[in-house]
């Protein structure tokens, strides 16, 4: 094992270096080949001559406060995402150049978001790198808005946005057993990190437990004893968006967990093969761990931190 | 309650002084302007919604539970000042157990802070009932006059159980509702340094209060025989959790090299740690739950993101965590004391450590690399002891230790590699081909594990063609192997049983997307994705799974003024499960086929300006689902347990369970002038269900067993609102 770390290490290091030697053409949607295709900077005033609408929205906006060294009006104000307007306004009906986000005719996916990384690279934007969303070529315009309130950044209307692509998601979300997500109580984000994470899924913890954990700590332990398959991955149990069983269960019980324990001991006793038999519900041995709560009638699932709670009973 | 009829009445009269308000300006504008329908800067929104029954299942995470009015409170503010002073405020629900609150204030580029509030109820059931009086307590002692049956002597159950629920059980049963609420307060600052620096951090309090149900099982008297001789209750458990939280970051935003440096902190808290109970099938006997214990956990991390050239970038991420655990101990059993106790508590450790180095790279603008490495590793430092456990409380006191296994505790410590490597290659405009490989490795270090090592490798290919102007397709699949070293039957299971997470798979998926333009005004799309998963060395367990979905979706875009929508999901969850009732058995003597489908449609529109000061909108979901479990028995195989008589009748199977969902909503708006407007609402929503696990079963249905004796939560709502929005 420890080989394969050094391998993977030394891979990734030979890789590093080779690379950037590879670099065999310029890439037109480099921020240098943008700014050069605009032409020359012609100021904020040209632009608000023609766009007043939109120069009056963007200074109400946080991208448009020049008191704030970061921002694009602190540079060189709409042409800082743009692009230089020098071709743009002598050429009648055509961008000559500039960078447009929204629009019967937006620029390529890659030009937009190279403006927008031109300063958001740092923060939560670390891992954005062949992310999901980079390399579905998800352009940062899809899910903000600049010049108006953006929907994303309202907890009330993320999930909307986010819709627009995960539409399964948004039906899960309807299912007998959620989270409070139609209910706009949990949103995406809260989960999620959009913009590429360390974790799988785009989670915005290393782990999925460590994301589960967010809102369930009381799940975390570690307990005396454990429930290794739920110390592992909570998701071997659970769905996250939506479920046609109780909790987000993946599956009904007891099937849910016959998937792993078949115990049966050579005397008849311990647990037998389960099913239900509504004419005859004294049948203790079986109907109990059927219906209720079926093996939770007696189980804990999570884990137990009593001295005797070695078969999670207590 | 007080609280709740307060907000209404203070609801009822702020909407009426604002439909008043409203109508005196009416007089003085002549003719209102017809604005467009953008979202505004600063809006705040007050009415009253009344519902027209009770319906808890509704309200349970929006906190509208009962028939009557509910406030409708909402605001969006925010104002820049010219050096970039700044407030936000934002607000929903307000008024409801649901209700959220955000402020913010500070400079831009300089500093601010943010103070959240936010409640989250989650109203599960409130038709339950239980014999126990004081619901919530953490000690649970049966009302006098409650006396147990004495049931005649069973030939199954020889050697015990004497005793049922009383016959007037009904006399002694009290309403029990379960729910909780979370109440969530935070605090957060951000402080912008000089040269790129900026340092972030926040506290948080969350208390989730309330009752919830928990199983417990009392029993057996002797070592031998356990399941005979059990009995279980479903209680309430008492819910009193805090959980704080700190995070303090600090950042650096080059424009070469970006830096994050995170510390997290989170430390729970139950102010419960036991619940005791009398068994309300013989009151001699008392037994005792732990809850969730105290817990911690510290995290340190640094991100660092390197831009090598214009074309390649190297990020990375180390992170170390802390989890720990020393909750007192409680005894072995009700009879016995803590000096017992090989240690009065746990001393649970965990650290967690993750490293993760990725390298991105387009060495030509066609070509995208990419090389990943992560490595996770869970380093349970928790001390191991041998308790000589009890299985759960026994009767009269008559203990007896479960002297033939005492058992150890055996912590779980694992480590994980995983290698990721993707090529995206785009041949033109119109087409790209990309392909990875994934390489997955899990060292378990557990002696009750199954299986040590487990390893996967996934090679995965995505074709993505524009084949028209308007027409875009993607194809892509996904092939998975898992195997690993050799797998060793836990103790006391069936030697042909496999864990499915530990076993050996072969996962294959196919997919298609569709995606369709024929102009500007309409688009279509689809996708279908298919699932399968063939657990090749697993007779019993989870043999087989595979999921089916389809995705159908469309927008039209009618005219400037009307826009709309239409979606269809389908979604199917099969798998096989095999058992066998002898240990002995290594072929299954039972299948199950289990199949989930849920079918969901979505319809709806917007239609600005229907009448010159008019707005309408409509959204309608249905959603159906369906779980079946066909249950197969292979006779020939089955050896001499009881009630196989009952088991091979083909009629004996699991009904099936079956929801409903229909909901519509819709809504006009009035714009009475370029800053007032008045929303009707209507919102209809029906809940139907069938579960045979809970429908038709009282407190006393199953012999041994206390249910809850919950009814199902179908309801049916009409829900009429109005509202007035100002915008300033």
């Amino acid at each position: 094992m420890r080989s394969l770390f050094r391998r993977s290490i030394r891979l990734c290091f030979m890789l590093g270096l080779l690379l950037p030697g590879l670099t065999l053409q310029a890439d037109e949607h480099d921020l240098e080949s943008l700014i050069e295709a605009g032409g020359a900077y012609v100021g904020a005033d040209a632009c608000r001559s023609c766009h007043p609408t939109q120069f009056d929205q963007i200074i109400q906006e946080s991208h448009g406060q020049a008191s704030d060294s970061r921002t694009p009006f602190a540079d060189n104000d709409c042409e800082t995402c743009h692009g230089p307007g020098g071709k743009h306004v002598v050429i009648d009906n055509n961008k000559g150049g500039l960078v447009a986000f929204s629009g019967k005719a937006p620029s390529p996916v890659k030009a937009q978001n190279t403006m927008c990384l031109q300063c958001h690279q740092g923060g939560s934007l670390i891992p954005w790198h062949d992310s999901l969303h980079d390399t579905t070529q998800v352009s940062c315009s899809d899910c903000h808005t600049m010049h108006k309130p953006s929907k994303i950044m309202d907890r009330s209307t993320e999930a909307e946005v986010c819709y627009t692509c995960h539409k399964k998601i948004r039906a899960q979300s309807y299912q007998m057993s959620s989270h409070a997500i139609r209910e706009g109580k949990l949103v995406c984000s809260d989960c999620h990190a959009s913009h590429g994470s360390y974790g799988p899924f785009m989670l915005k913890q290393n782990s999925l437990n460590e994301n589960c954990y967010e809102c369930h700590a009381e799940k975390r332990g570690p307990y005396l004893w454990e429930h290794y398959p739920v110390t592992e991955d909570c998701s071997l149990c659970h769905r996250t968006h939506g479920s046609n069983h109780p909790y987000l269960l993946t599956k009904q019980g007891p099937q849910l967990c016959q998937q792993c324990h078949a115990k049966v001991r050579p005397d008849g006793s311990g647990h037998v093969r389960i099913f239900l038999d509504f004419e005859d519900l004294s049948d203790n041995k079986r109907q109990r761990m059927v219906v209720g709560r079926n093996c939770s009638n007696c189980h804990k699932a999570h884990g137990s931190n009593h001295p005797s709670g070695v078969n999670q009973l207590r | 309650m007080i609280n709740l009829r307060t907000t209404r009445m203070a609801g009822l009269m702020l909407t009426m002084g604002m439909v008043s308000c409203s109508l005196a300006a009416e007089e003085t504008i002549e003719k209102a302007k017809v604005v467009e329908a953008e979202p505004s800067v600063n809006e705040v929104e007050v009415g009253l919604r009344y519902l027209s029954d009770d319906a808890y299942r509704f309200g349970r995470f929006n906190g509208m539970t009962d028939e009557g009015p509910y406030f409708i409170g909402d605001v969006r503010a925010k104002e820049y000042s010219d050096n970039g002073d700044f407030w936000r405020l934002r607000g929903t629900n307000l008024g409801l157990d649901s209700q959220y609150l955000m402020f913010q204030a500070g400079t831009q580029g300089a500093h601010s802070i943010t103070l959240e509030y936010d409640q989250l109820p989650d109203y599960e059931n409130d038709t339950g009932a239980t014999p126990f009086p004081g619901a919530g307590n953490t000690t649970l002692l049966l009302p006098a006059g409650y006396v147990p049956e004495t049931a005649e002597f069973d030939i199954n159950y020889p050697k015990d159980f004497t005793s049922k629920l009383p016959v007037d059980l009904d006399r002694f049963l009290l309403p029990f509702d379960q729910e909780t609420e979370r109440k969530r307060l935070k605090l957060g600052g951000k402080f912008f340094l000089k040269s790129r620096w900026e340092l972030d951090g926040s506290i948080q309090q969350e208390t989730k209060r309330g009752t919830d149900w928990i199983g417990a099982s009392m029993g057996p008297a002797e070592e031998e025989s356990v399941m005979l001789k059990t009995t279980g209750a479903l209680l309430p458990e008492p819910i009193d959790y805090e959980t704080n939280k700190m995070h303090a970051a600090l950042r650096y935003h080059g424009k070469k090299t970006q830096w994050d440096f995170n510390y997290r902190g989170s430390l729970f808290s139950n102010k419960n740690d036991s619940l005791t109970w009398q068994d309300p099938f013989d009151l001699d006997r008392t037994g005792r739950l732990a809850l969730e214990p105290d817990n911690q956990m510290h995290q340190l991390s640094a991100a660092v993101g390197h831009t090598l050239s214009a074309t390649n970038r190297l990020t990375g991420l180390l992170s170390v965590s802390r989890l720990t655990q020393d909750d007192a101990f409680l005894p072995y059993n009700t009879s016995t004391t803590v000096d017992d106790l090989p240690r009065s508590s746990l001393d649970g450790e965990v650290w967690l450590y993750k490293g993760q180095m990725k390298l991105t790279s387009r060495p030509t603008p066609k070509l995208r690399l990419s090389a990943k490495y992560d490595y996770d590793e869970r380093d349970n430092k928790t001390p191991t002891s041998t308790y000589s456990y009890y299985v759960a409380d026994g009767i009269s006191g008559e203990i007896i230790p479960n002297k033939a296994w005492p058992k150890e505790n055996d912590p779980l410590s694992f480590k994980r590699h995983q290698l990721d490597l993707s090529a995206n290659y785009r041949f033109n405009s119109r087409m790209g081909l990309r392909g990875g490989y994934k390489y997955r490795q899990m060292n378990r270090d557990s002696i009750d594990q199954e299986r040590e090592t487990t390893r996967e490798q996934t090679l995965s290919v995505k074709w993505s063609m524009r084949m028209l102007d308007e027409l875009e397709l993607d194809l892509y699949a996904e092939e998975t192997r898992r195997s690993g070293s050799t797998y060793q039957t836990r103790r006391d299971e069936n030697l042909a049983m496999r864990t499915f997470y530990l076993a050996d798979v072969n996962r294959t998926m196919l997919g298609t997307s569709v995606y369709f333009m024929p102009t500007d005004r309409l688009s279509l799309g689809l996708t279908g994705e298919y699932l399968d998963d063939d657990y090749t060395d697993s007779a019993l367990g989870l043999t087989e799974a595979q999921q089916y979905s389809l995705l159908l979706d469309a927008s039209y875009q009618i005219s400037e003024r009307i826009s709309s929508h239409a979606f269809y999901t389908h979604e199917a969850f099969k798998s096989t499960n095999a058992g066998a009732q002898d240990k002995t058995l290594t072929t299954p003597d039972w299948q199950a086929e289990l199949e989930d489908t849920i079918d969901s449609a979505g319809l709806g529109f917007n239609f600005n300006q229907f009448l010159a000061k008019w707005d309408l909108g409509a959204d309608l979901i249905y959603t159906r689902s369906r779980g079946k479990i066909d249950m197969n028995n292979n006779t020939t195989a089955i050896t001499s347990q009881d009630s196989i008589a009952v088991l091979d009748d083909p009629t004996v199977q699991f009904p099936d369970l079956k929801t409903s969902l229909t909901s519509l909503q819709l809504w006009t708006r009035y714009r009475y002038s370029d800053t007032i407007s008045y929303r009707f609402s209507y919102w209809y929503e029906d809940y139907s269900s069938e579960d045979w696990t809970v429908d038709n079963l009282e407190e006393d249905s199953v012999d041994h067993l206390l249910l809850l004796g919950e009814d199902r939560l179908d309801y049916t709502q009409h829900v009429v609102g109005l509202s007035v929005n100002v915008q300033f």
